[in-house]
């Protein structure tokens, strides 16, 4: 199936990350590199739906990257968070 | 364990009255509709008193459900307008569509693709009503809505939860 480069940029970012967590255990994203991302991104959209310049696979894949990379670090991060909560209450069932 | 339905009706409503506007019913999908699961776990804790941390899995059921009342609604936006105007955003593009897939090159079957193509734009233009057309505009947009919903959900949970850490 065919994405846009927007859309591959994101892929791309959140495989990126995926596979570099694999080596490292330490999760933690500040908020503010995530708004920044989705900001610079929203910004590129909106920029190229409203004819200010033109569609560019370069810029949009870098941003698009950008974001997959921060949210798929704030995902992983909750869901670190969330099965970490989920652990003693296993082990006090056991 | 509060209602989830009101929020994500009101919040599924909402986001679907975007996809009736030219223009910007392209970035409702992947744009307005994880804001509208974010305003939907705003008004889920909102309403039930909710201060601390909540499970990612009621952000991901608050994005499904907001996804799936999205859908139904913009689908049913979608089947009045056509029905109303007799045309649509399929019919209008049917042209370069056809173009697009015959330069595909995808074989034999393609020409059956464009004759149930070809029938559900004509008759949405002599009657504003394809059955197969409702089915599939429905059907397309639960799955990428619900798709959005649940990213929604998941990346709103880890925001709200963040901030409840850092504060």
């Amino acid at each position: 199936m065919l994405v846009c480069s927007r859309c591959a940029g994101i892929y791309f970012g959140a495989l990126i990350t995926a596979l570099v967590l694999l080596f490292t255990h330490n999760i933690n994203i500040h908020l503010k590199f995530f708004f920044l991302s989705l900001i610079v991104m929203i910004i590129d959209v909106l920029l190229v739906n409203f004819n200010f310049y033109d569609y560019n696979k370069t810029v949009s894949f870098i941003t698009g990257s950008f974001f997959g990379v921060s949210s798929f670090l704030l995902i992983a991060e909750e869901t670190e968070n969330f099965i970490l909560h989920l652990l003693p209450k296993s082990k006090n069932g056991e | 364990m509060g209602n989830k339905y009101l929020p994500a009706l009101v919040c599924g409503f909402a986001v679907s009255i975007f996809t009736t506007i030219p223009g910007i019913k392209s970035l409702v999908c992947c744009l307005f509709l994880p804001a509208s699961v974010f305003l939907t776990i705003t008004l889920y804790k909102k309403a039930n008193k909710i201060d601390q941390n909540i499970p990612i899995g009621t952000g991901l059921m608050l994005g499904f459900l907001t996804g799936i009342f999205a859908a139904a609604f913009s689908s049913g936006f979608d089947i009045l307008l056509t029905l109303i105007l007799r045309s649509n955003d399929f019919v209008t593009a049917m042209p370069e569509t056809e173009k697009a897939i015959r330069e595909l090159n995808l074989g034999p079957m393609i020409d059956e693709s464009l004759k149930l193509m070809k029938q559900m734009v004509s008759q949405i233009q002599q009657t504003g009503f394809s059955f197969f057309y409702c089915v599939l505009i429905t059907i397309s947009n639960l799955i990428s809505y619900i798709i959005f919903g649940l990213l929604g959900g998941a990346i709103s949970t880890a925001i709200f939860n963040k901030r409840n850490l850092n504060s």
